[in-house]
């Protein structure tokens, strides 16, 4: 300052420490006096640079600096937000525009299945003639494959509805909801036995309705992949976690090769070959979708000794809505 | 005798329910429509006498529910029995064919079931509520 002339103002001298070690002591010494800023002018004494001037002002800098922060960020929020507004908004547009597509799609290829299944079953049944045993068997494949892609535009659609869905709320104990959803599997699978082993005591709020599908998909996977078992066990646990409710369903069936886990959860994936185990590959892809719906994760590993177990971390309180409509 | 008619704006589908009535031996006579308006005209005009009607929901035009409506202010079409088929079980399409004053709402068949299984249903509902006496 001596040798320029140049004010120096230090508004906030806690931020000056990196200079010389002299002039930390200095600071040092101005901080423990608490004055927070610090200008340095030179004084004139008629014509001679002589003296100059340290004039401090606790904190009253400080928060000056504080305030502009302070606006400076309240308006990059505001752009942030604002931006965030614009980006929900587009991402709602292309969700609904790929719902409509897949909804519409799924409801236009059903009435052509329905019609070739339609007129396979009277040319089977004798309706329009007789069919000899070769043209039959011919017969029976497409009618299979009728039926395959029946099903799997029901389960297209009813995956593409899941999203749709308004949760409802309601609190209850996941095991013994898993457990009512064993009638259904035995139902499904009647030439097998099911050992249930149960394990914990957890409340959840949930949609109870979709949890069940949820559930009821995920048992059905463990008995669906327990082929060779003589009593397929599948254990159920439940436990708090900080605040999750962690539920894993652990089977001792054939697991899945480690290197498609990444594919577990996509829809109509399917991990094992298509003669060995039926279905479309949308079960375990509407479970996460629920899991997902509800602001919970899942996940899935192969087990040591065989088997598969799917664990999901579910919120104990609702998750709030991820994307807000404009009028909220 | 009244007449069981069958409105569908495809083809295949009147030929299938025709097979199905074929081979469950129902000798009602037959009348089938490609679009709703044609049915409710044939009503007007006294060609046809419904007993029974089948009808589609999705149709272009006039769909089912509209159809319905038309049909029930008819002279001809108030005692008949109304039965709207769709592929859809949602709701919403079923409790606007219910509005339009249909008798019931049967899914057309999926999985397992098949046209003669539905037909024999709707047709049995028809024998059972039918109470002109005149089939």
């Amino acid at each position: 300052v001596l040798r320029t002339g140049t004010i120096a103002m230090l508004p906030l001298l806690a931020a000056a420490l990196w200079l010389p070690h002299t002039a930390v002591l200095l600071f040092g010494a101005l901080l423990a006096m608490t004055v927070s800023s610090w200008t340095v002018v030179r004084l004139l004494r008629r014509d001679a640079s002589l003296w100059a001037q340290l004039a401090s002002q606790p904190d009253e800098a400080e928060r000056l600096a504080d305030r502009m922060a302070c606006r400076e960020t309240a308006d990059a929020a505001r752009t942030i937000a604002a931006a965030l507004v614009r980006h929900a908004a587009r991402l709602k547009q292309l969700n609904d525009d790929l719902e409509t597509v897949s909804t519409t799609v799924s409801h236009d290829l059903r009435a052509p299945v329905q019609v070739i299944k339609g007129f396979v079953d009277a040319l089977l049944a004798g309706q329009v003639g007789s069919v000899d045993d070769a043209a039959r068997a011919c017969l029976e494949r497409v009618r299979r494959n009728a039926a395959r892609m029946d099903e799997l535009i029901t389960d297209l659609l009813a995956l593409s509805r899941l999203s749709r869905e308004t949760l409802r709320y309601e609190r209850f104990d996941p095991l013994t909801l898993a457990r009512s959803t064993l009638d259904l599997i035995r139902d499904r699978y009647p030439d097998r036995s099911v050992e249930w082993l149960a394990d914990g005591k957890v409340e959840l709020a949930a949609d109870r309705r979709l949890f069940r599908v949820m559930l009821q998909n995920l048992v059905d996977n463990a008995v669906k992949f327990s082929p060779d078992e003589a009593v397929c066990r599948i254990e159920v646990q439940a436990r708090y976690e900080r605040d999750e409710v962690v539920l894993s369903v652990s089977d001792r069936g054939v697991g899945f090769p480690a290197e498609l886990a990444q594919r577990l959860f996509r829809p109509f994936q399917r991990l094992h070959p298509n003669d060995r185990f039926q279905g479309a590959g949308v079960g375990l892809a509407t479970a996460a979708r629920i899991v997902r719906l509800h602001g919970g994760t899942i996940e899935g590993r192969n087990r040591d000794g065989g088997g598969a177990v799917f664990e999901l971390r579910m919120p104990q309180k609702p998750a709030p809505a991820l994307l807000m409509t404009e009028d909220e | 005798m009244r007449n069981l008619v069958l409105v569908d704006d495809s083809p295949d589908q009147i030929e299938l329910m025709r097979l199905a009535i074929e081979s469950l031996g129902i000798d009602r006579p037959l009348a089938t429509f490609v679009s709703g308006e044609d049915c409710v005209s044939a009503i007007a005009s006294g060609a046809v006498t419904p007993g029974l009607i089948l009808l589609d929901v999705n149709m272009p035009g006039l769909d089912g529910p509209a159809t319905a409506a038309r049909i029930r202010r008819l002279a001809g079409g108030r005692t008949a029995r109304i039965v709207m088929m769709s592929t859809s079980d949602q709701p919403e399409d079923v409790r606007r064919g219910l509005e339009a004053g249909v008798d019931s709402y049967v899914m057309k068949p999926t999985g397992h079931r098949t046209w003669v299984d539905v037909m024999s249903a709707v047709t049995g509902y028809w024998y059972r509520t039918d109470l002109s006496g005149c089939l």
